[in-house]
């Protein structure tokens, strides 16, 4: 597959991924752009026949929106000036929704994100995060409780099959 | 589960709209043309220096009263409002000091009832390094609203009770307000408003007065380049716990809808 069909079919998704794990544009549009931008600097290889382009950057985009989270945490204990305002969360539909993501732990929300929207199986969840198939479930059975009990609606069904 | 997926489909489209990923072989093919043609480049580069020294020079030689003056002082300060609109911002708690994290929702109603935003305060919380569930909060929450009489309704979720305040406040257009929420047993003025004028008042010293209005960027290089450094002292409203050391050097910037609107070298007196 040539870099510009890849491009074409993974950044508009990618982006989004990014956005429902970090809940932050800015931070979304950073960590897309460096992982395609690392894909096609590497594009030999991750484009490879043998290789899997998509579940490649999936995961650098994952690993740099933690590392952009963790960064955030730690400047905001320690800087003064570490602060940011989403100027279109206003606009933003489903305020609970964002709410109850926003209140998951980063893993917990990344396992549902990849999960529930994404259509990925628990393994191919776990091969995006770097842990366990196991840590996936126990992931996101933690997340369904606390989704169950913000959202006031029954828990989601865990689907253990790939799509 | 199609429902959960269905609304993070809409979240993603919506938050997502507007951004742009630049594909990298395409960003990367325009760079080397300053490589590939070195004397081309330079030589335009030279005649458009040329062509704008001479408009320039045209230009200033023009001392009219006509022309548009534009200055630092000005107050719309880049940020793309909407002239007709008023900034709002909330704050709620102490500043910048990790606290348990608030379940405190947020809606701004226009005269009618009508409801103008729903937010809430998770959106500026942000978790505290190594103590789980706990969040720092380092500036005020900002709303757009409209010109007109307005309200805020606030509700916090304490210990299972919820506690529920309406705030009415008048916005005119370019207002620039703050509402300090305190909720407690009051159940109206629970948020007095303050202006960001009163808020940044006797805060710019003499070396502060040509910061105003700079974005915080711009502050940051005017003064590198006049060998000052700086630091961010109030965001929207809210005052951030800062370090008491005393560094000459230092001009401390007070921050409003990313604007200056206060700046004053440690241990300078406020211009009069």
């Amino acid at each position: 597959m040539e870099f510009a069909e890849f491009f074409e079919q993974t950044a508009p998704r990618l982006l989004r991924l990014c956005f429902l794990t970090t809940l932050d544009r800015e931070a979304a549009a950073d960590a897309a752009q460096e992982a395609l931008s690392r894909a096609w600097r590497d594009w030999p290889r991750v484009g490879a026949d043998s290789s899997d382009p998509t579940a490649w950057t999936t995961t650098v985009a994952l690993n740099l929106c933690r590392n952009r989270w963790r960064r955030l945490a730690s400047q905001a204990r320690l800087v003064p000036r570490a602060y940011s305002v989403d100027r279109r969360s206003d606009v933003l539909p489903d305020i609970d929704l964002r709410r109850a993501l926003r209140r998951l732990p980063p893993r917990q929300r990344e396992a549902v994100v990849l999960h529930y929207w994404a259509d990925l199986g628990v393994d191919a969840c776990a091969a995006a995060m770097g842990v366990t198939p196991g840590a996936v479930k126990q992931h996101l059975s933690r997340a369904r409780r606390r989704l169950a009990a913000e959202l006031g609606e029954p828990e989601l069904e865990l689907e253990v099959e790939s799509p | 589960m199609n429902d959960l997926r269905e609304r993070l489909d809409r979240l993603a489209d919506a938050a997502t709209e507007g951004i742009e990923v630049t594909r990298p072989d395409q960003r990367q093919a325009s760079r080397p043309l300053w490589r590939s043609r070195p004397v081309l480049v330079a030589a335009t580069a030279l005649l458009m220096v040329a062509a704008v020294t001479a408009l320039v020079a045209f230009v200033g030689r023009d001392d009219s009263d006509d022309d548009v003056a534009v200055g630092a002082d000005g107050n719309d300060g880049g940020s793309g409002a909407d002239p007709s609109d008023a900034v709002v911002a909330v704050t709620y708690g102490e500043a910048s000091v990790g606290t348990a994290t608030v379940d405190l929702d947020l809606r701004f109603l226009d005269a009618d009832g009508s409801v103008i935003a729903e937010r809430s305060w998770t959106e500026v919380e942000q978790p505290a390094a190594g103590a789980p569930g706990e969040a720092v909060v380092m500036g005020g929450l900002l709303q757009r609203v409209p010109a007109g009489d307005l309200s805020l309704e606030a509700t916090l979720q304490q210990a299972g009770e919820p506690v529920s305040c309406t705030q009415p406040f008048t916005a005119a257009a370019g207002d620039r307000l703050i509402l300090r929420l305190q909720l407690g047993s009051a159940e109206t003025d629970c948020a007095p408003v303050q202006s960001v004028e009163d808020w940044a008042a006797n805060r710019t010293g003499p070396s502060g007065v040509d910061y105003i209005g700079l974005t915080e960027g711009e502050a940051d290089g005017r003064a590198e380049a006049a060998g000052l450094t700086t630091r961010v002292v109030g965001v929207d409203g809210m005052d951030l716990v800062v370090t008491m050391d005393f560094r000459p050097d230092r001009l401390n910037l007070m921050l409003f809808d990313g604007v200056v609107v206060a700046a004053q070298l440690d241990g300078e007196g406020a211009s009069s």
